[in-house]
């Protein structure tokens, strides 16, 4: 469950810039002929809902509907008594506290004379919120507008930016002061204070403790001591900004020497402005064998989620203005391992 | 060979997919499709053993006890491969992936749960992939408990109680509300623990509830609530107390005693054979003798208790209108917790075991107004 700071204000995410994000969905909506856009959320899948109301559930789940004119709704099995912190957290949109979120929602559509309506992921949806929202009637149709919903989220503002940079500030901080060695819980213990001190909403601190001897990156109750190679994963999100930093330390002067070199090059290729950019970077000076790699973007209900990865498995074509690069590589003869934002510019209006 | 001849797993975990087996014996269900995310991990921990934290995931258990598990996230993957013996796949179209591989099955029965959860994209097309809701079958395995499922259960209870020492100790005028939870998840990643369920409350009479922490600063003379939820290889434990930052006051003292002696009542009618109601109603029943019997209400307060293992809030809910009767081993926490109009929400509740005359107590912090 989300259990760091929670909290908005008009300074970091001002009403303005809720209603511009809202109204370019809006305009999508019509253009579409849909009569609004159902949005799905809980504490997997919030990012869609952040994104256009501030909102993050902490538990439990909802549904977001944003009409093609009109406010939001956000029906949610949230209790009433916490209807007052919702609202505190929650600066436009109305508040629906029921059991049975869909069928608040379809209750709305109905009143409202929708025939169409949007769907975000609708393959994703859960079964009984997709039931009560179709009804039996046939009525309302429900449609997949997830590539509706992805073009008005890769058009970033500047107040995303800002929370994403501040992000990543934090994420620099939180991995440059830690103390190497030793107990590798203690060591991710003290990133995740040290970040929830800082005020974040959430922190996921992985650690693969022997990168010569496996991939994964694992949690607490599967860490103890440090191999001579290892690396930390940190995944981070401040009010509802997500990204995800790694970063590989290895004991001996050559090796970490080695992947020194390959910790700047891959800042210097994610510092290029544009994912491409930085990707073309990597194939070109990394200092290593590059074996596999990822992007990962929020566009649709996911924080951050796979949006291409090596070995063709996965493309996406389009401007990602904010991402997570991954890496893997072979350096100074053992297994690298790198993660980092790309963070663009202001999308055009 | 099934999973959990590949790698070292609980004596819990070989438990559960033991009563699992029998119970899809029972039903003639062959296949076993279940859905899990870090809100709801519960169904995909019980036959997976893997508690999911980032994308969604589907666990298909087979009969023989083999399972197959398909994860959205690529990082979730490597994790689940070093952390079980089943075969993990990276399915970045979760459903496409579960549909291909209950078609790979053939004609075969397979039940889905928590079938309200499973996405659309499979229930739809439920009648030809031959998929039913699995729910009965799994949610009574869930909500009973296995005495090897105790020992997780236990250590999470008494990680609860150092969990809220720290708690206490990191209560200080001046200091805001996330820095003490920063503080409690510190020491809960160097005791291995991955997952707590925890809201908080501070302040006096304006506060209706617990929410995650807003930035408030402790001041003398507030209160504050929390209930703390740490997880032990999957298995959860909660506390629920209430502090007063400096010497609590006659009123705060006064007021907390009903709920003092709420959760008495409450605990002296748990035993095997009574139903989650009859316990709500000797709670309830004690604000009632107060004059306070609108503070029992869904306007004030939830539950009045509820289960507890591999999900924080599991079924029976103690209310006074849940007839699910209590039986022997069964975990839950009792928790008169609820709003008083003279000092506002007070929480007091602890985690037991239900036994057939009564029930052990988890916890061994004092059930009193705590003050830091």
């Amino acid at each position: 469950m989300r259990r760091g700071l929670m909290g908005w204000n008009e300074t970091d995410l001002p009403l303005t810039v809720l209603r511009q994000r809202l109204s370019r969905l809006q305009a999508a909506l019509k253009g579409a002929g849909l009569g609004g856009l159902v949005i799905y959320t809980n504490i997997a899948r919030p990012a869609a809902a952040t994104f256009l109301t501030g909102f993050t559930p902490y538990w439990s789940e909802g549904l977001l509907l944003i009409p093609a004119s009109g406010d939001p709704v956000f029906a949610t099995a949230l209790s009433k008594r916490v209807s007052e912190w919702i609202r505190s957290v929650m600066p436009i949109g109305s508040i629906e506290n029921t059991p049975q979120p869909a069928a608040a929602i379809r209750r709305k559509l109905a009143q409202g004379g929708v025939g169409r309506v949007g769907v975000l992921e609708l393959d994703l949806l859960p079964a009984a919120q997709a039931a009560a929202l179709a009804g039996d009637d046939n009525v309302i149709a429900l449609e997949d507008a997830t590539g509706l919903f992805r073009a008005v989220r890769l058009c970033v503002d500047e107040t995303e930016l800002n929370l994403v940079r501040r992000t990543d500030a934090l994420a620099r901080d939180c991995l440059a002061t830690i103390e190497l060695g030793g107990d590798a819980r203690r060591m991710a213990a003290d990133i995740e204070a040290r970040a929830r001190r800082a005020g974040a909403e959430e922190v996921f601190v992985t650690v693969n403790p022997d990168l010569g001897a496996s991939k994964a990156f694992l949690r607490c109750d599967h860490l103890d001591g440090l191999g001579a190679q290892f690396a930390i994963r940190l995944s981070l999100s401040l009010k509802g900004a997500w990204l995800r930093r790694a970063i590989a330390f290895a004991a001996a002067p050559a090796e970490e020497a080695a992947f020194t070199a390959a910790e700047a090059a891959f800042q210097g290729a994610l510092a290029s402005g544009s994912t491409t950019a930085a990707l073309n970077a990597l194939q070109n000076d990394f200092p290593g064998k590059i074996t596999a790699w990822t992007v990962e973007a929020s566009i649709g209900s996911y924080p951050l989620e796979t949006v291409a990865c090596s070995g063709g498995n996965l493309t996406f074509s389009g401007i990602l203005p904010i991402s997570v690069v991954s890496v893997e590589a072979e350096v100074g003869g053992g297994r690298w391992y790198g993660a980092g934002p790309v963070i663009g510019e202001v999308s055009p209006s | 060979m099934t999973s959990t001849d590949k790698i070292d797993v609980s004596a819990a975990y070989r438990a559960r997919i033991g009563d699992l087996r029998r119970a899809m014996e029972e039903a003639d269900i062959d296949g076993l499709l279940l859905y899990g995310n870090n809100w709801h991990a519960d169904y995909l921990r019980y036959a997976g053993d893997f508690g999911i934290v980032e994308g969604q995931g589907l666990a298909l258990f087979e009969r023989d006890g083999s399972v197959t598990l398909l994860l959205d996230d690529a990082a979730e993957v490597e994790r689940a491969r070093a952390e079980t013996g089943h075969e993990v796949v990276w399915a970045h179209d979760l459903v496409g992936a579960a549909k291909a591989l209950l078609l790979r099955g053939g004609n075969r029965r397979v039940a889905a749960a928590p079938y309200h959860l499973v996405p659309y994209g499979l229930v739809r097309q439920a009648k030809e992939l031959r998929l039913s809701d699995g729910g009965k079958l799994i949610e009574q395995l869930l909500m009973n408990k296995r005495q090897q499922e105790h020992a997780h259960v236990r250590r999470a209870a008494a990680l609860a109680d150092r969990g809220y020492e720290i708690f206490r100790a990191a209560a200080r005028p001046g200091r805001k509300d996330y820095e003490l939870i920063a503080e409690i998840e510190q020491f809960y990643r160097c005791e291995g623990v991955t997952e707590n369920f925890m809201i908080i409350g501070v302040g006096g009479r304006e506060v209706r509830g617990m929410t995650p922490p807003s930035g408030k600063v402790l001041k003398a003379g507030d209160l504050v609530t929390t209930e703390l939820t740490p997880c032990v290889d999957g298995y959860y434990a909660q506390i629920c107390r209430t502090l007063v930052v400096g010497e609590p006051s006659e009123l705060q003292c006064n007021s907390f005693g009903v709920f003092e002696e709420a959760l008495d009542a409450g605990l002296k009618a748990v035993r095997a054979g009574v139903t989650a109601a009859q316990v709500a109603k000797a709670e309830n029943d004690v604000f009632r003798a107060y004059g306070l019997g609108q503070y029992v209400t869904s306007e004030y307060t939830r539950v009045r208790g509820h289960g507890i293992g591999l999900f924080p809030d599991q079924k029976p809910h103690v209310l006074e209108d849940v007839a699910i009767p209590l039986t022997a081993n069964m975990t839950i926490i009792v928790h008169p917790n609820t709003y008083h109009p003279d000092v506002g929400y007070l929480v007091l509740g602890d985690t037991i075991i239900v036994t057939p005359d009564g029930h052990e107590t988890l916890s061994a912090m004092p059930r009193t107004l705590l003050s830091a």
